[in-house]
């Protein structure tokens, strides 16, 4: 007599469910302890929808949701190979980042989106940190000066350096590096509550209704500049990222607004002059 | 006393507003503007700019350097919502009309700005910049 197996999965009639009805931890184990193709599969079909979802938020930033779904995707495909079934968490709270984190640094090895010299890209790079060590120091925003005296250039260099930076295009994403993603992605979840209170204000006096468009934290910041009158290097204080980054993000923000009032007023945006804010 | 002054003719095409940001940069420097500072008067001259929709013939640019800070002339500009809204006539709050509220964005940026009047239905935008 062949036993079947027990397997609390099955149904009394013999026949193996369809996968579509296996609970997600059940899954889970079959991928990891047989190596379920089948099984990742289902997975993978369950939480399409959630990346879909996450390219979405992304998708203003000049690529199509359907590439960055496939991006995203294959973070999903990693969060479910790394997934440790023993934590006590769900898959989903472990794929939101891992996609998120696929996607950011897709658009990370992306982000130059002209031809920048290495060099000055690395000079920009520096800059971003230079920037925020002399205010420190200086205790005020740097001069041009200050920053070619720091970095050991000529002021030209750091002009050009830091025109070129507005060529990186790093989105109104979660910090411009590698480094600071993590970090950003915790400041993002964090701003409180609190910061809400200005929404109802600016989207009656300004920039509504487009205002909706732009995440918590990109309207936060164009509260500060614009309303509370803060200066950039305030704000990266405020906020916790770089002044750089914060003039990335300002005209990032602005550039998606007008976007999006020219689409709301029917009208094609007529060609005016646009520049580094809407690349 | 005498102003050094920069004036700078440009395509209107988007291409040349790096070469622009580069050239108030060098001047920058000559008054010792701050990071924040230059970043504000870039801004301000891409923000009138986008906003407005002429589009023919070349952008002038033309910067004073006073003692204590910059003079920013911005032309030739035809958009004339842009001047209503310039001149406080526009529709701050009507806020479902395409521009944005440019002055609000201008008095951010820059310490003042001022629509001057210049041939046919063309204007000119001075920005002022305080250095320090």
């Amino acid at each position: 007599m062949v036993q079947e197996p027990l397997n609390g999965t099955q149904r009394s009639s013999g026949f193996p469910p369809p996968l579509g009805d296996l609970p997600e931890r059940e899954l889970l184990r079959r991928v990891h302890d047989e190596g379920d193709l089948p099984a990742r599969d289902e997975l993978i079909t369950r939480y399409l929808p959630l990346v879909r979802s996450l390219a979405r938020r992304f998708a203003a930033r000049g690529q199509s949701v359907e590439d960055l779904t496939q991006v995203g995707s294959i973070g999903l495909i990693k969060a479910i190979d790394r997934f440790d079934t023993n934590r006590g968490v769900e898959l989903s709270t472990y794929a939101t980042p891992t996609v998120m984190g696929e996607i950011k640094r897709y658009f990370r090895d992306k982000g130059w989106a002209v031809k920048v010299p290495r060099a000055l890209q690395d000079l920009n790079v520096r800059l971003n940190k230079v920037i925020e060590q002399l205010t420190v120091e200086l205790k005020r925003s740097p001069t041009i000066a200050d920053m070619a005296e720091a970095c050991g250039v000529s002021e030209e260099d750091v002009l050009e350096a830091l025109e070129s930076g507005r060529a990186y295009s790093s989105l109104s994403i979660y910090g411009g590096s590698s480094s600071d993603d993590d970090d950003a992605f915790a400041i993002l979840d964090s701003l409180g509550t609190e910061e809400r209170e200005y929404e109802l204000v600016e989207q009656r006096r300004f920039l509504a209704p487009a205002m909706v468009k732009l995440d918590e934290r990109e309207r936060l910041i164009l509260h500060l500049r614009f309303f509370e009158g803060m200066t950039q290097t305030q704000i990266a204080a405020r906020v916790g990222i770089s002044q750089m980054h914060v003039s990335r993000l300002i005209r990032k923000s602005l550039e998606l607004l007008r976007s999006s009032m020219a689409e709301a007023d029917g009208a094609s945006p007529a060609e005016p002059v646009r520049g580094a804010a809407g690349r | 006393m005498s102003v050094d002054t920069v004036t700078l003719t440009l395509p209107r095409k988007p291409g040349y507003l790096p070469l622009l940001h580069l050239v108030l940069g060098g001047i920058a420097l000559r008054k010792d503007l701050s990071f924040d500072d230059l970043d504000d008067v870039q801004l301000a001259v891409d923000s009138l700019l986008a906003e407005d929709t002429g589009t023919s013939g070349d952008i002038e640019v033309k910067v004073s350097l006073k003692e204590d800070g910059l003079l920013i002339r911005i032309g030739v500009l035809s958009d004339s919502v842009l001047r209503e809204s310039l001149r406080g006539e526009g529709p701050a709050s009507q806020p479902d009309r395409r521009h944005l509220d440019i002055c609000m964005l201008l008095r951010g940026l820059c310490e003042d700005f001022t629509v001057v009047e210049l041939d046919g239905d063309t204007y000119a935008v001075e920005l002022w910049k305080k250095a320090g």
